[in-house]
Order: structure tokens, then sequence, then C-alpha cells
């Protein structure tokens, strides 16, 4: 008896959160459908998207090309031990160039920017939705999706893929540095190897899946921002909750990208 | 005029609003009294869209609002003026521009023009030479005559304000009352006010609705109401 009540008890629970999730999904959606349909007419405010470029490409901008100098002195050093093993210490250009363009890049950069950037968002649409500045918006006349959200969606999508090919360009250079110094490589001959293994296929496969990521990190943190309850101590748990989601969505989706691109692009 | 009818609203099974009617002239001020809890802000949610009543009617200039669909709202909001509790202004916009913000976004006015108008409302809430500080480096009566001036900058026909004294001391509490009161008077708005604040409601408005429990149990003038023969409103009058 008690152990068919557990089973229940288990049960309606795990059917309440799945409803839950649904009804979550379901509403992050419709979220979605919104911007969309105010980017398909037109109501976009450049003067908006503007500022949120200069605010999310600044704000991540450093951290980004620390991350990815990091990323690219590493890569080199590892890269230099293990391809020497094999006597091919001067294909440590391509291994670079090649991880850092491909996957690396897009998917560090997203990250960090994800971290930086998107925390922002949430936190700034949540310290708003709080205090009643949103429903102070659609009070006056205006709808909030359009002045607050499109803008911030907008700029991400034109941002994002811009740091992406800088944070590669500064993680090659992190390369070079160690390629010139470490393993002793005459830099004409760095650069030559690295521009003679990357191929327009190698960049674009790469470049690409920023563009799904912009819209998965910001969709996800400026619809957190929007559902956020509960005060500052409110605001604090739906920027953490926004980021994780956002890591994970850009962690999951690239695997998916990535077995996409595979197979149609090589 | 406002016209609500058999209005009712529950959350959770929870009736918060049971069978409001009540009617408010073009150009009236009326003040919605009760204790925390009893339905007032909802009641003020209803006239402005933020909530659907689960039945009953609320008539806005003779258009039944209950029916309206978000892009309805968007359009007859701008004839709204809202004051929120908080002030609700925008962080990240000096006070010139909240105050201006309803101008740009509705109407077709020169930036010359814009400014003129925001430097009038702005006098008319006696707030001056602080266009250009943002609302975190004002005080809370401060704060709340700005979003007054943001909320009355279009002219609108109707000011909705929720407990526009609430954190204020008793001098800026008359102040706002003041206020609101002038402002109703010069732009002949219809104007509902929910209160905590008997005397200084008593003081500026034309009528008064007494709230108990999500029932309306009294409407009528200050000395209309003083006459009523009910325990609870003898009690809060008190």
């Amino acid at each position: 008896m008690n152990r068919s009540n557990h089973s229940f008890s288990f049960l309606g629970q795990f059917f309440r959160h799945a409803a839950e999730g649904l009804a979550g999904l379901g509403n992050a959606l419709f979220f979605l459908g919104s911007v969309i349909k105010n980017i398909a007419r037109g109501k976009i405010r450049f003067g908006e998207v503007i500022k949120q470029i200069n605010e999310q490409g600044m704000q991540s901008v450093v951290v980004i090309a620390l991350t990815s100098l990091a990323s690219g002195v590493v890569l080199a050093l590892q890269g230099y031990v293990t391809m020497s093993r094999f006597g091919a210490k001067e294909k440590v250009a391509s291994l670079v160039a090649l991880s850092l363009v491909r996957e690396l890049g897009p998917v560090f950069s997203s990250l960090v920017f994800s971290g930086k950037a998107g925390a922002r968002m949430t936190a700034e649409l949540g310290a708003m939705n709080v205090n009643n500045q949103i429903t102070a918006t659609r009070v006056m006349g205006v709808d909030p999706i359009e002045f607050l959200v499109v803008p911030r969606m907008v700029a991400c999508f034109l941002v994002l893929p811009i740091l992406v090919v800088f944070s590669e360009v500064i993680g090659i250079m992190g390369g070079y540095l160690i390629g010139v110094t470490d393993a002793n490589m005459p830099g004409a001959f760095y650069i030559n190897q690295t521009l003679r293994s990357l191929d327009y296929v190698d960049f674009f496969s790469g470049f690409i899946k920023t563009f799904f990521f912009a819209i998965l990190i910001s969709w996800t943190c400026c619809y957190q921002g929007f559902m956020t309850t509960g005060g500052s101590l409110g605001v604090g748990k739906y920027t953490t909750k926004a980021v994780a989601l956002a890591y994970i969505l850009v962690v999951v989706s690239n695997t998916i990208l990535t077995k996409i691109i595979l197979t149609f692009w090589g | 005029m406002i016209n609500i009818s058999g209005l009712y609203k529950s959350f959770s099974h929870q009736e918060v609003l049971k069978d409001i009617n009540l009617d408010i002239a073009q150009g009236e001020i009326l003040a919605i009294l009760g204790e925390s809890g009893a339905g007032k802000s909802v009641l003020l949610q209803h006239l402005i869209g933020l909530l659907k009543p689960d039945k009953g009617m609320i008539k806005i200039q003779e258009k039944d609002i209950s029916l309206f669909k978000e892009k309805d709202w968007l359009s007859l909001r701008k004839k709204i003026g809202y004051l929120f509790q908080d002030g609700a202004l925008y962080d990240f916009m000096t006070v010139f521009e909240n105050v201006a913000f309803p101008l740009k976004e509705h109407t077709k006015l020169s930036d010359e023009v814009i400014s003129a108008k925001v430097e009038e409302v702005l006098k008319t809430v006696d707030l001056q030479n602080v266009e250009e500080k943002y609302p975190s480096e004002l005080s809370g009566g401060m704060r709340k005559r700005a979003a007054l001036a943001r909320a009355v900058i279009l002219d609108s026909g109707f000011l909705f304000c929720d407990e526009p004294t609430s954190g204020l001391d008793p001098i800026r509490s008359r102040e706002i009352m003041d206020l609101i009161k002038n402002i109703s008077r010069k732009f002949n708005t219809t104007t509902v006010i929910t209160s905590h604040d008997m005397k200084n409601s008593f003081r500026i408005a034309d009528k008064l609705a007494i709230i108990r429990d999500g029932e309306l149990v009294a409407k009528g003038t200050a000395q209309e109401l003083k006459f009523i023969n009910d325990v609870f409103v003898k009690e809060f009058l008190k």
C-alpha cells in the first residue's frame, strides 16, 4: 500500500514537473515568436541596437581577448610537445589555427559572452521587471519586447560573430608567440603554415555556428530576465539560471551543429 | 467616464474582488480606500488592463475594455497616465529622458517642443534643475514627482495612482496629494487613487470608495461617508 502510494506520488511529481517544463518551453517559444514578429515587421530601434552593440561588445572584448590568447598559447604549447613526438612540430601552426577557427573560437567566445553580456542582459531586465519598469513600459503603450528585447537580441546577433573572429585572430597570435619563441619557428613560416592550413570551409563551419549561439544566448538571457520575480534575490537566481542554461545550450547545440556541418560539409 | 459593473476576480480560488459596481464621472477624483490586501491595487490593475476580470464589465469612454486584446490596450494606454507605487522610472534614463519618453514614443513633436513641455511639466510638479540626474540620485518624494510628471505629460484624460504617498513622510505625502489634485483640475483628468492615506484622501478626493475583503462597502463624498451606518466603515474612518 505504502509502496504504491510512493509510486503514485513519484509519478505525480514527474508529470507535474514535465507539465511545468512544457509550459515553460511554450512560453519561451511564444516570447521568441514575439521577437521574430517585431523584427519581421521592421520594428527595430537602431539607436538602441547601436547602444547595445557598444555595451555588449565593450563589456566582453577584454575577457574574450584574454581567454583566446591563453587558448592559443596553451594549444601551441601542448601541440608542440605532442607533435614533436611524431616529428611533426611544424604542424603546430595548423593545429592551432584549425582548432581555434573550427571549434574553440566560437565555443569559448560564446561561453565567455554568456557569462558577461548574457548575465548583464538578464540582470538588467530582471531588475527592471522586479521594479515594475517593464510593466510601466506596457502601461505607457509601448511594447516592451520591441523596446527592450529586440535591440538586445539584434545586437547580440551582430556583435557575437565579430567577437568570435576577433578571438580567433588573438588566439592565432597566441599560438604564433609560442611557435616563434618556444618552438623556434621563423615567424613568416608560422604565418604561412597558418594561412595554408585554413580553407574557407574551416572558417565558415565555425563562423556559422556563432549565429545560432547568439540567438540561443540572447533568447535565454532576455527570457529569464522577463521571467524574474522575487526582488534582488530573484535577480541573482534568474541570472545564474540564465547563464547556466546558456552554457548548456551552447555546448549541446555545438555538438549537434558540428555533426550536421561535418556530415554535409566535411 | 468609467463604469465598472459586476466585477469579479479570483486568484487560485481565492476571491479578491466580489461584485464591484462603481461609476467614476469625467474630471472626478476618486480615492479607493481599504486595508492592505483588500483588493484596491487589483481593481486599479483592471482599469489599465494588467489583469482581466473573471466576470463583469469595465467601460472606459463607453468602450468595454474587458474584451480588449493587448494591441487594443497599447493604443488606449496612450490616453492613461499611471503612477506606480515605486515610480517605476527607468534607471538607465535621466529625469528628462524619463519624462520625455511618452512624448517621443507617441507624438511627432520636435525636440525643442518636447524640451519645453518637459520643462513645463517638471515646473508643475515643482521639480527643477534635476533634468540631468538619474532616478537613483533623487529622494523618494522627488522620484514620485518625476513619475507623476511622466504620467501626465501626454495630457491624458485619465490618471491612475497606486498608493502615491507610500513611503513618504506626512509633509511630502500632503505635497504629492495636492499635486495630484492640482494636476487633475488643470488637465481635467478623471483620477483614481488607491491609498491608505485617509487624511489626504478625504482632503483632495471628490468621492471615496471603501473596499473590504474585495467588496465595495461604501461610496460617496467625504460628508456622505460620515453618515454611513456600517460598523467597519465607522471603525475604518476613525
